[in-house]
């Protein structure tokens, strides 16, 4: 039985989306150009071949499991899973009956529509659930690294310094988690956005995450480096 | 010759200073800051942080940040302290291919000057942002009891640094200087230095610009980072008991309460009553939590007393040794960041029945006082200069495991001595002298500086060659050795290769390393 041109589409896109997230993004994009071929329009195609080559020029393909790139970290949940034994990723007709999918599906419903936090969400629940759903763990890379974008492109640079905006009178009446409170306490008004990531110790896409979601809460501010001296020292 | 800058590498903390216009200046870092943490880290991202960042993520990023290398620096791996730095150091502390220890990170090992390195040209960029010109000569302190390795090893961080190390100078010394101590008439004074990590004491005496150390003594585990952990530990007691949890093993919260503590610590130094306050420092399903906690004074006194008490049994004991009573001391110095302390004031004082001398801040009084010897070296004004004595004895290994002081300690330096050694056996063509450095009767119980081998003796009875070898002391406190047989007159070029000390070829493998590391991140 030969393949319908809707079913290669969609085979091609999964395999593309299990190859990124075992960090092949080499076969990945060969996939996701492949779709492009069949159907130049393919907006996820588009979206996706355009984030994997970012991840690539910004420090090489991401390993989805073992660490990697900024970009490339999962929740703890996922990353604790082998690296080495990653298990066949099943074919789509497989999971036609799988509870997950309907998460999946609406997960990919969000990202089209720009609500990648939504999405993201989505996709780790999943993730946490199943975590051998190899092409669960390519959305999520995809989404971060569109999202790691959009937080640097909202922040500004990365040597720019955050700074408080209210007196912590006003920031209690937040609701914050303990690793937001964490990361505010390294809001000093001297210390870069960049070395409040590494300062941090946390996964750096969850530490642009807070810090952007403490950007928009209005809680800080990011004031341009300019022409300011590096403070407190020794960071080569 | 530029200017020469005096560094203060602590084992917690360090502390850069130069003479401007007749004036010792302590030269502030980036932040604002006197003293910079003696910390090393290598981020979760791979950034290199040095000083008051690598200090912030110390305990969230335990495994690869280093402190207090210089408990290590010059040691043998299997040494006391080098074993008990193994059991308390979160970090990888590795045997090295010399005998001595190297610090892991990652897939990076590090020797210990190499470490020292890294603080020293944090140091040394501090200065140069302030003074505005390149800094190529430096004076750099060691407490007084280093040996000849840690003090040699010392000196090879200073040269990875980019540095020329014109002088080593012994810590206490260096506060005496600060003082002007010594020029006019005799004294006796006791250096009380607790620092974050380490308690030196030091009895000294002084006179005619000769400066004799009397007895030393201290422990290197013992010092301001304890009495900040029984803070930590209190405050974590406090908030256990009043939101029901337990802060101990989230590292993000100690981190917080670490910084917080050690704030408020210095804060009950001036005032009697200080706030502690950690916004969203947990969460459960009550929501975020915080802590709000008071800390008075008396508090903390209470909870520190008994540390403070054991090092005025140390102080006790180093008199003793000096064979002097507490009235026999006629200034007493502190030095080293815990010392503002009120209760370790008041402690000393009571201890030796007068004040302290004040007026030069302890944190920055070593680096002042090199900063001055510096200045001296710079104008040879011998009037400037105190003269170090040799802190341990030097000598050889002779037959029966015995050693024989060749220098005593508390000569002054630079001295040289010379020795006339024979053969034991008939036609022996070569003799093997171990350098030994302590005060043990028995050989083995002394630190062995190097061995060599010297041959070519000519063919002769036992007991008939003569071959004088000399031993050096430099002003920096560290040993040569030269050998020459005096029959013919020839003399042999004899290195002696400390255990522990990097060859020239590996310091300037570490020097091309960080050179290229440099032009890296220029890129």
């Amino acid at each position: 039985m030969t393949e319908s041109r809707q079913d290669t589409i969609e085979r091609l896109m999964r395999e593309g989306l299990n190859h990124y997230g075992m960090g092949h993004v080499d076969e990945a994009l060969r996939c996701w150009r492949e779709v492009l071929r069949l159907e130049p329009e393919h907006a996820d195609a588009h979206d996706f071949v355009a984030t994997a080559e970012e991840a690539t020029h910004a420090g090489g393909p991401p390993t989805a499991y073992a660490g990697g790139p900024p970009t490339a970290h999962v929740e703890p949940a996922t990353a604790s899973q082998p690296a080495a034994a990653p298990a066949p990723a099943p074919s789509f007709d497989d999971r036609s009956e799988d509870p997950l999918e309907g998460l999946v599906t609406e997960g990919q419903r969000l990202v089209r529509e720009d609500d990648l936090e939504g999405g993201l969400d989505l996709f780790e629940a999943v993730a946490r659930r199943d975590p051998m759903r190899l092409d669960v763990h390519g959305h999520i890379e995809s989404v971060r690294s569109r999202l790691v974008k959009q937080y640097r492109e909202r922040m500004g640079e990365l040597k720019d310094v955050p700074k408080l905006r209210m007196g912590l009178d006003q920031v209690m009446k937040f609701n914050l988690p303990a690793h937001a409170g964490f990361l505010l306490s390294l809001v000093d008004g001297d210390t870069s956005i960049g070395d409040i990531v590494s300062l941090s110790g946390m996964d750096v896409f969850e530490a642009l995450r807070v810090m952007h979601g403490l950007l928009e809460a209005g809680i800080v501010a990011v004031e341009p480096m300019g022409t300011r001296e590096r403070r407190h020292g020794g960071l080569e | 010759m530029g200017r020469v800058i005096g560094i203060d590498l602590g084992t917690t903390n360090s502390c850069v200073a130069v003479m401007e216009n007749g004036q010792p200046t302590v030269i502030p870092n980036a932040g604002g800051y006197k003293t910079t943490p003696s910390m090393f880290a290598i981020s979760q991202d791979g950034k290199r942080l040095v000083g008051h960042l690598a200090k912030r993520q110390a305990i969230t990023n335990a495994r690869n940040t280093v402190y207090a290398a210089k408990r290590l620096i010059g040691r043998r791996f299997e040494t006391p302290e080098v074993q008990k730095a193994i059991d308390l150091c979160p970090y990888e502390i590795v045997r090295g291919p010399n005998d001595d220890p190297r610090v892991r990170i990652g897939e990076k090992t590090f020797t210990c000057p190499e470490l020292s390195a890294l603080i020293l040209r944090e140091m040394k960029r501090v200065a140069e942002e302030h003074l505005g010109e390149p800094v190529r000569d430096a004076v750099i302190t060691v407490p007084a009891h280093f040996n000849d390795t840690q003090r040699q090893c010392t000196k090879d961080a200073g040269k990875i640094a980019g540095l020329e190390v014109l002088r080593i100078i012994n810590e206490p010394t260096a506060a005496a200087l600060a003082y002007g101590f010594g020029k006019k008439r005799e004294e006796k004074i006791a250096v009380y230095d607790l620092g974050g990590g380490t308690f030196d004491i030091s009895i000294l005496e002084l006179g005619n610009g000769v400066l004799e150390v009397l007895a030393t003594g201290g422990n290197t585990f013992l010092g301001g980072e304890d009495f900040d952990r029984r803070l930590v530990a209190h405050l974590l007691e406090r908030f256990q008991e009043a939101e029901g949890i337990d802060l101990r093993a989230d590292a993000m919260a100690l981190q917080r309460l670490k910084d917080a503590a050690e704030k408020a610590k210095c804060d009950l130094s001036s005032r009697e009553v200080t706030e502690i306050n950690l916004p969203f420092v947990a969460s459960d399903a009550r929501g975020p939590r915080h802590l709000n906690i008071e800390v008075t004074r008396e508090t903390l006194e209470g909870l520190v007393d008994d540390i403070v008490r054991q090092t005025l049994k140390i102080v006790e004991s180093c008199l003793t040794d000096a064979g002097l009573a507490p009235d026999g001391i006629d200034q007493i110095v502190l030095v080293g960041g815990q010392t503002r302390m009120p209760l370790v004031q008041n402690a000393v004082a009571e201890l030796f029945g007068k004040r302290p001398h004040k007026g030069v801040n302890p944190d920055e009084v070593v680096a002042v006082g090199a900063a001055i010897q510096g200045e001296a070296l710079l104008s040879e004004d011998k009037n400037l200069l105190l003269l170090d004595v040799t802190p341990l004895s030097l000598g050889i290994a002779t037959f029966g495991g015995h050693f024989a002081k060749l220098i005593e300690r508390n000569t002054t330096v630079p001295v040289r001595k010379g020795h006339i050694f024979t053969t034991t056996r008939d036609n022996q063509s070569a003799v093997k002298i171990r350098v030994l450095q302590g005060e043990s009767d028995t050989a083995a119980e002394n630190d062995l500086l190097g061995e060599f081998v010297l041959s070519g003796i000519r063919p002769a009875r036992k007991g008939e060659p003569e071959i004088e070898v000399s031993f050096d002391i430099d002003a920096n406190g560290i040993v040569s050795v030269s050998a020459r047989d005096l029959a013919t007159g020839k003399e042999q070029s004899i290195q002696v290769n400390a255990t522990g000390t990097l060859s020239d070829e590996e310091i300037h493998r570490i020097i091309d390393e960080n050179e290229l590391y440099e032009v890296q991140l220029k890129d």
